[in-house]
């Protein structure tokens, strides 16, 4: 009996782990963050660790991932796993006393004293009873533990082998009987690291990603892809996870962790792509240097390659590079590559014109800028913008018949739905210029008739909708009516491309949710977890939608209030123009209106150029070539 | 119990289907700003429509397909057009009267060919204008539906734009002939069917007014007689070519 309780004794030392008993205080990854970035030392940041309980500060790996991003160091991440901070992360040991006995008392039962009273031996024999029985019971929980392992291994051993018929129902596209089997295998908490347990996570990310529940999936294929870039599924893995980034905008800081994974040794096409993928989550965080360097790494004639040196270009555009000549460079190659790719890539073709476009305007060599804006095609939806940003460029260079040309061509039917309140401010500054008084009010009344005189209504709306999700609920169910948020105003919501990213997730998740509520019996638990989920997300989408819009719909608001002040200055501006050109005529009585040749700008037509005069038919082909040939009538020209 | 969950079933669907309904018009608004190729139509701000208006012809004819007669028919229209594109036209002409002695009598529109004017010089009184020819047209009333898939504007000696449309035209009607008997020994006047298709051209002067040009042809069955019998033997196809002004309401 003595033997038996001193191996047990031994067992448990070596196998019971204790935990130390702190006083603490709440700190939070916010307040780490805030930390860090005050300027305190890996030591002070430990010590914070250290003083706060497990309990308080529990991180998942997403969120570690954020902490590295924010800039925290490997020595304090790796602190927060070692003490048990990180869900998942494998806690270091730690040790009570140097006995390592665990709440079972080991110690050796008190020796009997030879003045032992009778009272005392009596005492001791019962403490040594209560601390036998208690040994005796934590080893029949131990041996009860040890007969479940044994069950559980053989039904683990059972399921094991049904795993290659789940496979089959993921390649036959039985996809939740699939999913079903998966859960029911990893609820008998296979090893971690066991291939089997790595290919039941695949599997059931497949069956699900395959079935349209791309959230669903997203936990399992980070596991997956996370367990290495040797494992056998990696490179599909990571395909799935470049389509959730798309539909879903699935792409959590921890991705980060990817760039740890040696890939040198997969072939060129993964390689490029895999690049890609990296340079553009850095280039999504805001981490130009990071983008670049993985985003020269994609090869020239890999299929991202037209995509990887536009974003690359934008990369380079930011304040933290300021390179312009690369930027310039890539947005070239860019084209250039998307011309020659097999279905002629239209979407880079089309933004690398627009930013070459852009950035020479900013550079101030306007006519280079108009070139490019011109290649945009007149049927894309971009060439509203570009068609716009040529009338400010025209505007800059005082070239006034052109600029008048495309205001124009701004108000045709054509380009009706895009909101451009500057259009109508800039139109009168032009006639202002060319002392054509009244056509400029004509401008400024016009200004005020198509986006001044609804602004109450837009006021209204913005007074009485309070909550986000009321706003996308607008969005989403919107009529033109007279007395709701103005038609105007709702095309320039439609016109952001934060509003169409989020509709885009926003439909996929509807579209998940639909997908998850049909098949809802045959995921169980799990199902209902995932469906809690893509409901939680969708609600956040929508919020942060409703947010988008009432901040688009506040910032028109806002923007017509400085047009309308510049609208008044302008008036002033005419009235008292229009009486500084009165007494000079009065002055100059040979003056004369200018001729042929005035103006700014020397209008040159071709041999094989025909005048059409505008009728008020507005042609397709005629839409974009539309010029003005106002002479101005300034006396002092 | 029953109701309430017929009632909740169909609220459930209609509010399914004005969501689906919502999504798709929000899915055809986006499609206006995030697309590289817009379906754009090719003109905008029509200078001279016509959806929805109803118009009024009048036009003068000229036939000379017929061997013993020419005509001018004068002829009236009135025009309904469903779209810029198609309309639908209901018209009649007038080309004379049915015979009497013999002779064609004084007629305004119908002209007597020279081939008529040899045969009666060769048959002297013998000759039977309603007998010894063909076919004699008298009026003709028909319904067409007009396609105008073209329109356009030329520069008219680089001085002045001028609009037009090309119209293709195809239906049916009936004409009323002066018809001689198989045996040519007498003549009736007898009422035929007949086939209409041709093509114009639309010139537009003003918003409502239109100047056109059209050429019918009028596929019918002629007169019998011992060299055609049958069917297609005595099929016939008349050409005419008209000058009109229509008046748009």
């Amino acid at each position: 009996m003595r033997n038996r309780v001193t191996r047990m004794i031994g067992f448990l030392a070596a196998t019971l782990v204790f935990s130390v008993a702190t006083n603490a205080f709440a700190i939070d990854k916010n307040q780490l963050i805030q930390m860090a970035k005050l300027g305190l030392d890996d030591k002070a940041l430990i010590a914070s660790i250290d003083s706060s309980s497990a309990d308080e500060l529990s991180l998942t790996p997403e969120e570690l991932g954020e902490l590295r991003l924010q800039g925290l160091s490997e020595a304090v991440l790796s602190h927060l796993k070692s003490s048990g901070r990180v869900k998942g992360a494998k806690k270091a040991p730690e040790v009570k006393d140097d006995k390592g006995t665990g709440d079972v008392n080991l110690d050796p039962a008190p020796a009997p004293n030879e003045d032992e009273s009778e009272e005392d031996k009596k005492a001791r024999e019962a403490e040594a009873k209560a601390r036998e029985n208690e040994i005796v019971k934590k080893a029949e929980e131990l041996n009860q533990a040890k007969d479940d392992a044994v069950v559980r291994d053989s039904q683990l051993k059972q399921a094991t082998a049904k795993l290659a018929d789940y496979k089959s129902d993921v390649e036959s596209g039985d996809n939740m009987k699939a999913a079903r089997g998966y859960l029911e295998f990893l609820s008998l908490n296979p090893e971690p690291t066991s291939d089997a347990w790595y290919a039941a996570k695949f599997g059931l990310a497949k069956s699900l990603y395959q079935q349209g529940i791309l959230s669903g999936a997203s936990r399992p294929l980070l596991e997956v892809l996370m367990a290495g870039s040797e494992k056998p599924h990696f490179k599909e893995a990571f395909k799935m996870l470049q389509v959730l980034t798309r539909k879903v905008g699935y792409r959590p800081p921890v991705l980060e962790e990817l760039t740890k994974l040696y890939v040198g040794d997969k072939n060129d096409d993964f390689k490029n792509e895999f690049n890609y993928y990296m340079g553009k989550f850095f280039f999504d965080y805001n981490r130009a240097d990071l983008a670049i360097k993985y985003l020269s790494n994609v090869e020239d004639g890999s299929a991202d390659y037209p995509e990887s040196r536009y974003v690359m270009g934008i990369a380079q555009l930011d304040e933290s590079v300021n390179d312009i000549g690369g930027a310039l460079k890539n947005f070239q190659g860019a084209i250039v590559s998307a011309e020659k790719s097999k279905k002629e890539n239209q979407d880079i073709l089309q933004l690398g014109y627009l930013a070459l476009a852009r950035t020479w305007y900013e550079v101030g060599l306007y006519d280079v800028a108009l070139f490019y804006y011109q290649k945009l095609p007149a049927d894309s939806s971009r060439n509203a913008e570009a068609t716009f940003e040529q009338a400010w460029t025209y505007f800059l260079k005082n070239d006034h018949n052109r600029a008048l040309g495309v205001f124009h061509t701004l108000n045709s039917p054509y380009y009706s739905k895009w909101y451009f309140p500057d259009l109508y401010v800039l139109e009168s500054t032009v006639y202002l210029n060319l002392c054509k008084f009244e056509k400029s009010q004509i401008a400024l009344a016009e200004f005020k008739k198509k986006y001044l005189h609804k602004l109450p209504r837009l006021k209204k709306v913005l007074t009485e909708t309070k909550e986000p999700a009321a706003y996308w609920t607008m969005m989403m169910d919107y009529k033109p009516s007279e007395k709701g948020l103005p038609q105007l105003y709702y095309n320039a919501v439609l016109d952001d491309l934060g509003f169409f990213n989020i509709y885009q997730v926003v439909k996929t998740l509807r579209s998940e949710k639909r997908a998850l509520e049909a098949n809802i019996s045959s995921l169980g638990d799990f199902g209902q977890v995932v469906l809690d989920n893509v409901s939680g997300q969708l609600k956040a989408k929508i919020e942060e939608g409703g947010i988008l819009v009432q901040q688009r719909l506040s910032g028109i608001d806002r923007e017509l209030e400085d047009w309308s002040l510049k609208a008044t200055q302008i008036e002033f501006d005419i009235d008292s123009e229009e009486k500084r050109q009165l007494e000079k005529k009065l002055l100059n009585p040979d003056w004369e209106p200018a001729i042929a040749g005035a103006g700014s700008t020397f209008f040159v037509v071709a041999d094989d150029w025909q005048r059409w005069d505008f009728e008020g038919e507005y042609w397709l082909d005629e839409v974009p070539n539309f010029r003005s040939s106002l002479r101005t009538e300034c006396v002092d020209q | 119990m029953k109701n309430t969950l017929l009632l909740s079933v169909l609220m459930f669907s209609a509010f399914s289907s004005s969501a689906a309904m919502a999504e798709e018009n929000v899915e055809k608004e986006l499609a206006n700003y995030w697309t590289t190729e817009r379906e754009l139509p090719v003109l905008e701000n029509r200078m001279f429509e016509r959806e929805g208006r109803f118009a009024l012809t009048l036009k003068l004819g000229l036939l000379t397909s017929e061997p013993f007669f020419w005509y001018n028919p004068i002829g009236l229209g009135a025009q309904y057009h469903f779209s810029e594109q198609a309309s639908l036209e209901v018209s009649g002409t007038f080309m004379g009267t049915p015979s009497s002695d013999g002779d064609i009598g004084l007629q305004i529109f119908t002209h007597k060919t020279e081939i008529t004017d040899f045969i009666k010089r060769e048959r002297k009184d013998a000759f039977d204008v309603t007998t010894d020819l063909e076919d004699r047209f008298l009026w003709r009333a028909n319904a067409v539906l007009i396609w105008s898939p073209l329109y356009g504007k030329l520069a008219f000696l680089n001085t002045k734009l001028s609009h037009f449309d090309l119209n293709l035209a195809l239906g049916a009607g009936v004409v009323q002939v002066d018809r001689p008997s198989v045996d040519h020994k007498s003549s009736s006047t007898e009422f035929s069917p007949e086939l209409v298709f041709g093509g114009g051209v639309g010139f537009f002067v003003t918003k409502d007014v239109t100047i056109r040009l059209d050429g019918r042809f009028y596929m019918y069955p002629g007169a019998e007689s011992e060299s055609a019998s049958g069917f297609f033997e005595r099929l016939k196809v008349p050409s005419e070519f008209s000058l009109g002004a229509s008046y748009l309401f």
